[in-house]
């Protein structure tokens, strides 16, 4: 299984109209494959889109993109609206929780971390999953994932929380507890950044 | 008036020991020019120190700046923490006194935007000052301001909220009445982003 964040940076103001236009053209991309998610950004670069898409492998993403675009009703007509655009393709970590619709949010963080080259990644998975579980009995995880495409020696995770006064005290519990964040790290980790992303209406998780 | 704008990014995990340095160099460089706050981002460019301090003009920012460099209690320190710098000058834009220590709380909102060159920043604060006193009816300001070196074209102001609730709801209210976006905002504004900081604990603004 592969993700597609595809992230687009739109012109300030436009983006209830490109909701909507997206929102509208979605039933017919649907035939072809359905979205994972559609989130748009609160806090971080504002006015921008991510749209995340769930394929089984790259074939699949190529046959898909390929005759999702014979139809006349797809891509949305949103172009002038978009100022820059940007695809990653991410690989779950093998313990990632699947993308699937649900009512998770309704505010989801997306951090994103850059590691080292060479062990960067391995020593992060092999202490991610071994701290998770204390970390998931406080609250849910949606994704983990790094790039396979895009800038490289990068990986994410989506956290939902009911609010971010909630995700606010439950980061606190859980780095009181030593929940959180895994041992190590400073040997890893080269740079982080994160956001906070509300789901479009007609996104699948919620 | 002029407003310095500094931001530290530091290496992961090194955070508690950057700011230990840099509140013991703080109390010396605070008898050369006024710290109006020193925050740490949370939500946003993670490991992040951003401060603000304040002079009464540009050549009072001269005279502080040479006076340092001959003086022991010039910059903290921060050699192996330290992977990046930022500095720029900005002037304020109208509104009432800026940076005023006190209390408004604990969750601070930067906003960033860079508007069109050229017509941008009076088309920008045209609209600014027509709605700012209903926006100041709602919640207060701790700084708006303009680049006057650096990246220019840069308006930067940074929002105190008792809570992100609080932040939500001010905002919604203000969208609602029509107060925000400021009119003609949206046909200068070319990049908009934001960021949550919380205040260290020796900022003067709480």
């Amino acid at each position: 299984m592969i993700y597609e964040f595809r992230t687009y940076t739109l012109k300030p103001g436009s983006m209830q109209e490109v909701l909507k236009r997206f929102g509208d053209a979605y039933p017919i991309r649907q035939k072809y494959s359905e979205l994972a998610a559609f989130f748009y950004t609160e806090i971080g670069p504002l006015n921008q889109i991510l749209h995340i898409w769930p394929y089984a492998d790259m074939n699949e993403r190529a046959r898909v993109r390929t005759e999702s675009r014979k139809d006349p009703g797809w891509p949305p007509k949103i172009h002038e609206f978009i100022v820059a655009q940007q695809s990653e393709v991410y690989v779950p970590f093998p313990f990632s929780p699947e993308l699937k619709p649900g009512k998770l949010g309704p505010v989801f963080e997306m951090r994103s971390y850059f590691v080292k080259p060479g062990d960067g990644l391995s020593k992060t998975m092999e202490r991610w999953e071994k701290q998770l579980p204390k970390r998931t009995a406080i609250s849910p995880l949606a994704f983990v994932g790094h790039t396979d495409l895009g800038p490289l020696n990068k990986y994410v995770h989506i956290w939902p929380y009911p609010s971010l006064d909630e995700r606010a005290r439950i980061r606190k519990h859980a780095v009181d507890t030593g929940a959180w964040p895994p041992p190590g790290g400073a040997d890893t980790l080269v740079s982080q950044e994160n956001s906070i992303l509300l789901a479009a209406p007609f996104s699948p998780i919620q | 008036m002029i407003f310095e704008l500094l931001r530290y990014t530091l290496r992961p995990r090194v955070m508690p020991e950057a700011l230990a340095r840099i509140e013991a160099a703080c109390a010396r460089r605070r008898r050369h020019s006024e710290l109006g706050g020193i925050w740490t981002t949370e939500i946003g460019p993670l490991n992040q120190i951003v401060m603000v301090w304040s002079y009464a003009d540009i050549s009072t920012y001269g005279r502080v700046q040479a006076a340092l460099a001959h003086e022991a209690d010039g910059p903290p320190r921060l050699d192996g923490l330290l992977v990046g710098l930022q500095r720029g000058l900005f002037t304020p834009l109208p509104g009432p006194p800026m940076l005023q220590p006190g209390r408004p709380g604990p969750i601070y909102e930067l906003r960033s935007y860079r508007v069109r060159p050229g017509v941008g920043v009076q088309g920008y604060t045209a609209g600014w000052e027509a709605k700012l006193d209903e926006r100041l009816a709602l919640s207060p300001l701790a700084v708006a301001m303009v680049s006057d070196v650096g990246p220019l074209n840069n308006i930067v102001q940074i929002w105190p909220y008792a809570s992100y609730a609080q932040r939500a709801e001010v905002r919604r209210v203000a969208t609602e009445h029509g107060v925000l976006p400021p009119p003609g905002a949206l046909d200068v504004l070319e990049l908009m982003e934001n960021l949550i900081m919380l205040p260290a604990l020796f900022s003067p603004m709480q």
